[in-house]
């Protein structure tokens, strides 16, 4: 089993790193509302998954696992959202202000496979190395379905709500971002709770 | 076309963490779970195609 502070560092070093990207490339409003929306979601879904009993992380504490998967989050998200904005609107993307509702969605769903993707390299070699250990067997060596389908609604729900903040023409006031990011909690919430009853029913 | 570190920086730690997975599962012996890499490196090949072959800025 791994060392925990290694798999930390791996999260909160990348995670500055694209923090300071994005600030760099999109300036400090918009790192904020990605912060915002991508480290509330992750703590709180993480939270629900563990207390569960579907899985722990190597470090069995509230703290260290919402400090990972808050950092962790970030580093998930953010450069599968890089490929699928650069996909969609090449190169210099950031310097576009607009992407039509139709570009929205397509950047969403892109990015959120492309994280899924990562995710089925991701997680067999965290299992395997210790980082976390799945309580409930799945047939992606040992990873259960469920745990992709949570990644795809995350990201999708992150990457459009954060689209939908930033590269848009209608400027949101301020008081709008919480009730934005609430909506996205609960559309995740009720698309895990709809794949958790499938499941049960199995 | 050149690799820009502000314009690529997200492509190149994408990379870098699957470089550092692959060293970790080497190195902790997980060498069966090794060639899944191929999976979330189609996005980095859809992406070198898309803006380094084409060109697309």
């Amino acid at each position: 089993m791994i060392d925990p502070v290694t798999p930390m560092l791996l999260v909160i070093i990348p995670a500055i790193i694209f923090c300071w990207h994005l600030n760099r490339i999109r300036g400090s409003l918009d790192t904020r509302i990605f912060i915002s929306i991508v480290v509330p979601i992750a703590v709180i879904v993480e939270f629900i998954g563990v207390s569960s009993g579907a899985y722990e992380y190597i470090w069995n504490n509230i703290i260290l696992n919402s400090i990972f998967v808050g950092f962790g989050w970030i580093v998930n998200i953010y450069p599968n959202m890089h490929i699928a904005m650069a996909t969609v609107g090449g190169r210099k993307y950031y310097e576009t202000e607009y992407f039509s509702p139709k570009e929205r969605l397509i950047i969403s769903i892109l990015a959120a496979t492309f994280a899924v993707m990562y995710d089925l390299f991701l997680d067999p070699i965290a299992v395997h190395l210790g980082i976390w250990t799945w309580h409930m067997g799945g047939p992606w060596y040992g990873v259960p379905i469920s745990n992709f389908v949570g990644w795809w609604l995350i990201a999708f729900s992150s990457v459009y709500t954060y689209l939908l903040l930033t590269y848009n023409q209608r400027k949101y006031s301020a008081y709008l971002i919480p009730a934005f990011i609430l909506a996205d909690l609960a559309f995740i919430l009720l698309g895990l709770g709809l794949t958790g009853i499938v499941l049960y029913n199995r | 076309m050149a690799i820009s570190v502000i314009d690529d920086l997200p492509f190149i730690m994408y990379i870098l963490m699957l470089l550092i997975l692959l060293i970790l599962g080497f190195a902790y012996g997980a060498i069966e779970l090794l060639p899944l890499v191929i999976i979330p490196a189609i996005p980095l090949a859809i992406y070198v195609v898309l803006i380094w072959v084409r060109g697309n800025d």
